[in-house]
């Protein structure tokens, strides 16, 4: 017994003195490898039942006559695996295999005189698989042979177990990996879109600022139009009189100086409807440009009562240079204050009488900084709307009259300039709009169109 | 015998406008079938009719609409409150049928828009007060 149990160590560590670092497939042929020449045994196979029928064996690792062999398949039916796969420890036959199991052909091929065979589980006791043991002579110590193969069943059975949990791992991380691949570019995409539909509003909210104040101005164009039309007919009506060259020079001074104010008119919308000054940086006359800005808006009031009654109170230095990004989104910024100034005004106006309303313009200009104040008497901002006045999207106006980005593009602007915007108001008193913007000299020397003549305004 | 000539006021804040009223009107103005009169503001041509005018009837009054302080339309409600068988016409660049309703409500006798044809306006006084312009 003693001797049994000492050869029977020697046996197992000699199996088991293999490569710790391997692992999955390379572990289970070198198990399969070592149990073959440590037994001293002709075949020794590891494989599994083929779904779903499960009438056949397929081998995964066969160890045959001192070598590797290529997989078999075979059928169960009337071979000692039967048995093996049906149960769940080991089975041995000592001896006469061929002769107990007629049927199986390969049995007889390969002179098969012992069995061993032992299954192993899945956790939940399912079949996963068997480990097949056979030689061409008897088993002679059976006992220890059954242990040693049911032992390393259940090793190889682990290792089986190991490699799917593994390989379920690994697809899971490349599930996981490619869920979050996929949720990135979806966000990316989103944010993507998110941006364009930003850049569309600002470039629709453009738009609308240039098509309030164009409908206004198109139709300003009508009375430089009416005096050159009429001119050109008196003109060519005197023709028929003889040559009256007081009267020729009267009314072509008149065509002249109107064509002069229509093409100004035109120039300021084109100016505003310019795509491409992003980014530009321009010495500009912040004066004018302020002064133009709100002639613009005045001219596009389209109620007659309203304009009438309007008292515009100018305070502005003439000619004050100064270096503007993006000099056309500081006008439309501008106009756009004028424009929900004459709001306000035209709103208490509509409602109220007497009311006189009254707009005051104001630029003070110190060594580094310009100040611009507007102030109108109109209807005001209730104070828990005045800190929402500034965000996107937000408008006190009725839909379609107002897209909500007006002071939020133009807050954005003022501050990419190094300035900035604030407000004071009061509801049913009125607003006051105070703008800082740096006072910036050009250093290189500007040829700058002079502007026009402002126009004297009561 | 000497006919009484039709008076005939231009009120707009722009004076080329006055100006090339006058030239159109030069013929008659020259003639003396009418007497032409131009106003900046709708003020001055307030206190012209009520110191100068004696016969409204011979007074036609074209007027632009938007001048500062007071309006075109408020110019015509005051003319048909103080002279109610004086004429008045206006003579804008607006074109909405709002302001055009506006003026026929308020009495005014026909509607221009700016840029204006004079032929069409000297028609239109000739067919209502039988001279020839």
């Amino acid at each position: 017994m003693a001797f049994a149990e000492d050869k029977a160590i020697k046996l197992l560590h000699q199996i088991y003195n293999i490569d710790q670092l391997l692992f999955g497939e390379d572990l289970i042929k070198e198990l399969v490898k070592i149990l073959a020449v440590t037994l001293e045994v002709k075949y020794v196979m590891i494989g599994h039942a083929v779904e779903p029928e499960r009438e056949k064996i397929k081998s995964d690792v066969l160890w045959a006559n001192g070598e590797f062999a290529n997989s078999v398949v075979y059928d169960l039916k009337g071979t000692p695996c039967v048995n093996v796969i049906c149960g769940t420890r080991v089975l041995c036959l000592a001896t006469q295999v061929a002769a107990s199991y007629p049927e199986d052909q390969m049995l007889k091929d390969m002179s098969v005189d012992s069995y061993i065979g032992a299954p192993f589980l899945q956790s939940d006791g399912g079949l996963l698989g068997l480990l097949v043991v056979m030689d061409d002579k008897p088993v002679d110590n059976k006992e220890l042979y059954s242990a040693i193969v049911e032992f390393f069943a259940a090793r190889i059975g682990t290792e089986y177990r190991r490699s799917a949990l593994e390989s379920t791992l690994r697809s899971n991380n490349e599930n996981l990996e490619r869920i979050i691949q996929e949720r990135t570019s979806e966000l990316k995409t989103a944010f993507e879109n998110l941006k364009r539909t930003q850049r569309k509003l600002v470039s629709q909210e453009k738009l609308a600022t240039i098509g309030r104040i164009t409908v206004g101005i198109a139709h300003e164009l009508k009375n430089p139009l009416n005096v050159i039309i009429n001119s050109a007919e008196i003109i060519k009506d005197s023709l028929h009189e003889g040559l009256d060259k007081e009267l020729i020079e009267k009314t072509s001074d008149m065509i002249y100086n109107h064509g002069n104010r229509a093409n100004n008119i035109i120039m300021d919308m084109l100016k505003q409807a310019r795509q491409d000054t992003e980014g530009s940086t321009e010495s500009v006359d912040i004066a004018n440009m302020v002064h133009m800005s709100l002639d613009m808006c005045i001219r596009s009031i389209a109620d007659t009562d309203f304009k009438g009654r309007l008292q515009i109170s100018e305070t502005i230095p003439r000619a004050m240079s100064t270096l503007l990004i993006d000099p056309a989104s500081i006008e439309r910024a501008f106009i756009n204050i004028f424009d929900n100034a004459l709001y306000a005004l035209k709103k208490k106006f509509q409602l109220q009488e007497p009311f006189i309303p009254t707009l005051n313009v104001e630029i003070i200009a110190t060594e580094d900084v310009f100040t611009i104040r507007i102030k109108d008497n109109g209807i005001g901002i209730p104070e828990k709307l005045q800190r929402k006045v500034f965000d996107e999207f937000y408008t006190t106006k009725p839909a379609g009259e107002g897209t909500g980005l007006g002071l939020s593009i133009a807050k954005q602007t003022f501050e990419r300039n190094g300035g900035d915007i604030r407000l004071t108001s009061k509801e049913g008193e009125g607003t006051e709009i105070l703008i800082h913007l740096p006072h910036l000299e050009s250093t290189v020397e500007t040829d700058i169109e002079s502007p026009p003549e402002p126009e004297v305004r009561p | 015998m000497t006919i009484a000539p039709l008076h005939v006021i231009i009120v707009d804040d722009e004076s080329s406008v006055g100006q090339i009223s006058e030239l159109q009107f030069r013929k008659a103005i020259k003639d003396g079938a009418i007497s032409f009169h131009y106003f900046e503001d709708a003020d001055k041509c307030l206190n012209y009719l009520n110191q100068e005018c004696t016969s409204p009837s011979d007074t036609v009054v074209l007027t632009d609409i938007s001048m500062p302080d007071i309006t075109g339309l408020e110019l015509l409600q005051t003319i048909k409150e103080t002279f109610p068988e004086m004429e008045v016409f206006m003579m804008s660049a607006y074109s909405d049928q709002k302001i055009i309703k506006q003026s026929l409500e308020l009495g005014a006798r026909g509607y221009f828009t700016k840029p204006v044809n004079y032929k069409v306006i000297k028609s239109k006084i000739e067919e209502d007060y039988g001279v020839v312009l």
